[in-house]
């Protein structure tokens, strides 16, 4: 429907409610010396120390790792600190000191088999066996354990600015990781007696001590991981003389435990910028076929790292490359068991050096020497400079399409850890989606550089929609403690991955986005962030006031459904009487009938005024569309008080939309409408979230083109997860479900299959 | 056949799911055709979690796409499937029909559905628990579509069924 208006003044709307716009202050804690307004390390920042000295061993017939530790903590706070907490995160498979069983939730209708019940009652322990804490002196120390975490009791008070040097003796058994699960454990090779330990969270290990919690006290409960304070480390782990071994940090006794000849590939592999094999798949398969009786000890030297993590087996392949960064050489390497393979040799070590890359050019620059991927069924699983990865053939070498690109997806991922929070180093104990969001984001950019159309998981805006949408009840704002978070998955990984690109995309732009994010990336890494820290830093490297995002992108679980709710079109009013009596009258033509009056244009022969000519007077037959002298003069008269800016705007034929948006879902999001005109041109036009602040719900927008428009889309790039598309167009379009799409496309056989038949056709 | 509970929650407790990644969701899309008056539904879910608690129920799977040209293991699949997805309207229980299946490189299948013609009703009640008594972490949502109305309803550990009634009756 058209409208014809002459120009007036719009009384602005009212409706005072800004509490979406309101910026976060009382959310956010107050800035201070530690950390600043505008998201950067405060004047006074500090954070702690911790350096280890460690020798493992490691017990492959009985599978226990024994080490003694030697850490020397630096306290840089301003505080005196009475005591120190460590971390003993295998407690949670402990018998005595785990909550982890107690709180699950259970009902007996969980049981449905004997093999059930026979797990309710599988124990295993796996906790730490604390032998022994000893001074420097060599004086006992005191000691307490709380489930996963242990205190130590200081002899007198660590004074700011200096340190403490303490021995740790412990051992533990490990677990079987594919019976029992676990981010590290060991997988047991039957049909060989052989097994492949990645060892990680193995040693007891100091928590953060900081400016916002003091000493880190949530107890590890499975879901929320961690996070360590820096330190160097120098770790040797005695292992079978038969045995590979890959870790944090650099090797310092290859001429030790390496061959001449593995040397040389080793050596040959820092210049090379494809893999190169360091141990042969047949040198592998020779190895496992027996087991040495003696041991090495392999030496390796971490410097600032948060953490380590080791691989060892004598099933080892074992590739590697260089990978430039800035000028600086990475040495990026991969371990695998031949179950790997082809999979592995093909795809990991060159995925560790593309995401090596590609982080590298969004964040900082990776900074350490080396960078690992080692093969582990099922899992992904991320420590500082290694990682242990799924993606395993089948047994016969094939593999599908959803196996590689799982791998893909894992590699880049855990290696992405790195920087989320290896480096950047969030608490993850707290705040999960800290370093799984913001990595899973920057996975999503590095993905998208491998392969055109790689068909990322998480990322685009419209692939959260059908978490978003509907019921809240059970999902978690993504400010939500790690343990206590509903859909955790979509929530830590998903929604915020989805809300970075969103950010990049539509609201900040990719020039101002890259700019913010790689500002808090340099501003935090090495040290501690939160989320406060990276909202303030993205404001205040781009200049655009984010708070109404983050308020509802991460404080609230609303979501976008934003409707088309109407359209009008109207045309200005020129004034001229033979164009707009001319309008008038076809319009009074067009207009809808009533079916009485259609009816007796047939069924009444003659009115009685046809009949009669003296019923019809003056009213009856003037012509009210008919342009007269007077309607010209007006128009004449009219047209002097015009400038010729007036008659060039009145002449111009304008077509004015008003449209009507509402706001369904709650959560505020710009406006992105692709214009359609009866040309088949288009334009689109793109307003920001800002024009909902005065009213939150009810929006209209006057746009005005030359050329009459055929149809209207709000959303046509899928960029701001809107859940309900058959709102957004106008005139309105069905928007078919997946199970119309799924029966108009609907065939048999998969792609490999048809290239089969067209294989076989030219055969003939 | 329920499932498996107690070793998924030692490895929930424990590790980092490869391909699903804490995935845990399955989300189901049924439409009301009054053209055919039968309910048409796909059933979207994380391909690993799905093929990790069959195997772990007994059944030995491949990957799902292995099966794209064998019938009767996609009928075998789609009955374990509909033992966790029933949909009543009114009083009528809607018998469903597969009509086939998709995986896709994002690690999500689909399965789809067709109903009996069924009479409408705008009182429904509906069953979601798939793969919820295999890990207390799955939580699968409903969306059901009647013309231009939309309701979505959400499936947990301690709510697998959910009943709710539309307001659009008729075309």
């Amino acid at each position: 429907m058209k409208y014809f208006i002459i120009p007036i003044l719009l009384l602005p709307l009212f409706g005072f409610s800004q509490s979406k716009f309101a910026q976060l202050g009382e959310q956010l804690p107050t800035p201070n010396e530690y950390r600043n307004a505008a998201g950067a390390p405060g004047h006074n920042y500090y954070q702690q120390k911790a350096d280890y000295k460690i020798d493992l061993r490691l017990d492959d017939d009985k599978q226990q790792i024994h080490g003694v530790e030697t850490i020397t903590y630096t306290n840089n706070s301003p505080d005196k600190l009475t005591y120190l907490w460590l971390q003993l995160d295998q407690n949670m498979r402990s018998l005595e000191n785990s909550d982890s069983r107690l709180i699950n939730v259970e009902k007996m209708e969980d049981f449905h088999n004997i093999g059930d019940v026979k797990r309710l009652f599988f124990d295993f322990d796996g906790g730490f066996k604390i032998e022994e804490i000893t001074s420097s002196s060599g004086q006992k120390m005191t000691y307490s354990i709380n489930n996963t975490m242990m205190r130590i009791e200081l002899d007198k008070p660590l004074a700011p600015n200096t340190s403490v040097s303490f021995k740790v003796k412990w051992w533990y058994n490990i677990n079987d990781r594919m019976k029992i699960g676990g981010r590290s454990g060991y997988e047991y090779f039957e049909q060989e007696g052989n097994y492949l330990y990645t060892i990680a969270q193995f040693f007891p290990r100091m928590c953060v001590y900081n400016d916002v919690e003091g000493w880190q006290n949530k107890q590890f409960l499975g879901a929320g991981e961690f996070a360590l304070p820096f330190g160097d480390y120098e770790v040797n782990i005695t292992v079978p003389a038969d045995h590979i071994v890959g870790a944090t940090g650099e090797l310092q006794n290859e001429s030790t435990v390496l061959s001449a000849e593995q040397r040389n590939r080793l050596k040959k592999a820092r210049t090379a910028d494809a893999p190169v094999l360091i141990v042969t798949q047949e040198e592998a398969e020779k190895a496992e076929k027996s087991k040495a009786t003696g041991t090495k000890t392999w030496k390796f030297k971490a410097t600032n790292v948060r953490d380590f993590a080791f691989a060892t087996s004598r099933k080892f392949i074992w590739d590697a490359q260089n990978q430039a960064v800035n000028g600086k050489n990475v040495l990026c390497m991969s371990y695998y068991p031949k179950e790997g393979n082809p999979l592995w040799e093909r795809y990991s070590t060159k995925l560790v050096a593309h995401t090596i890359k590609t982080y590298s050019k969004y964040t900082i620059d990776y900074p350490y020497p080396v960078a690992i991927s080692v093969h582990s069924k099922w899992i992904g699983m991320e420590y500082p400079m290694i990682c242990f990865n799924g993606g395993r053939p089948e047994p016969d070498g094939t593999y599908s399409e959803q196996e590689k690109y799982g791998m893909w997806g894992v590699i880049i991922h855990e290696v992405g850890h790195n920087f989320f929070p290896m480096i950047i180093n969030s608490d993850e104990r707290q705040w999960t989606w800290m370093d799984e969001g913001l990595n899973t984001f920057v996975q999503y950019l590095t993905e998208q550089e491998w392969e055109r159309g790689y068909p990322s998981r998480r990322g685009p805006a419209y692939l959260i929609a059908d978490y978003m949408r509907g019921d809240k009840s059970h999902i978690s704002p993504i400010m939500t403690n790690s343990e206590s978070i509903w859909q955790f998955g979509n929530n830590a990984y998903g929604k915020p991955a989805t809300a970075l690109n969103i950010l990049r995309e539509t609201i900040m732009g990719r020039e101002l986005f890259d700019y913010a994010f790689k500002t808090y990336c340099e501003r935090w890494a090495f040290k501690h962030p939160t989320p406060a820290d990276l909202f303030r830093t993205m404001e205040d490297a781009s200049a655009v006031d984010l708070d109404w995002f983050w308020r509802g992108w991460f404080y609230t679980t609303e979501h976008c459904d934003i409707s088309l709710e109407s359209v009008k079109h109207f045309q200005l009013n020129t004034g001229n009487p033979e164009k707009e009596k001319a309008n008038a009258r076809k319009a009074n033509d067009e207009r809808d009938q009533f079916i009485g009056d259609i009816r007796n244009k047939e069924s009444i022969k003659e009115t009685v005024n046809e009949r009669d000519a003296d019923i019809d007077d003056f009213y009856a037959k003037h012509d009210k569309f008919e342009v007269d002298a007077l309607d010209q003069k007006e128009y004449a008269d009219f047209q002097k008080k015009l400038s010729k800016e007036d008659q060039a705007l009145l002449d111009a034929n304008y077509h004015f939309y008003e449209v009507n948006f509402k706001n369904i879902g709650g959560l505020l999001m710009p406006l992105i409408i692709r214009v359609k005109f009866i040309d088949d041109s288009e334009e689109i036009i793109r307003i920001p979230a800002e024009i909902w602040r005065k009213d939150e719900v009810n929006v209209s927008k006057v746009f005005h083109f030359t050329k009459e428009v055929s149809s209207m889309r709000l959303d046509p790039y899928l960029e701001t997860a809107d859940t309900d598309l058959g709102n957004n167009s106008w005139p309105s379009v069905d928007v078919p479900t997946r199970f119309e799409l799924f029966k108009e496309q609907k065939t048999n056989e998969n792609p490999m299959q048809r290239q089969k038949r067209v294989e076989e056709l030219n055969k003939q | 056949m329920k499932l498996i509970t107690l070793l998924s929650f030692l490895v929930l407790l424990g590790t980092k799911n490869l391909q699903a990644h804490e995935y845990h969701f399955a989300f189901a899309e049924a439409e009301y055709n009054w053209q055919t008056n039968t309910i048409q539904v796909t059933i979207s879910v994380s391909s690993h979690d799905f093929e990790h608690t069959l195997s772990e129920q007994g059944m030995t799977v491949n990957h799902l796409e292995s099966y794209s040209n064998d019938k009767m293991m996609q009928l075998s699949l789609s009955d374990e499937v509909l033992k966790h997805f029933k949909i009543d309207m009114g009083n009528e229980h809607c018998l469903f029909a597969f009509q086939g299946f998709e995986v896709l490189n994002t690690g999500m299948t689909h399965f789809y559905y067709e109903s009996q013609p069924i009479q409408f009703h705008p009182e429904i009640k509906a069953v979601f628990d798939i793969m919820i008594d295999h890990n207390h972490e799955q939580q699968n949502k409903l969306t059901f579509i009647n013309l231009k109305e939309k309701v979505t309803v959400a499936f947990l550990f301690n709510q697998k069924q959910q009943e709710f009634k539309l307001e659009t009756t008729k075309p």
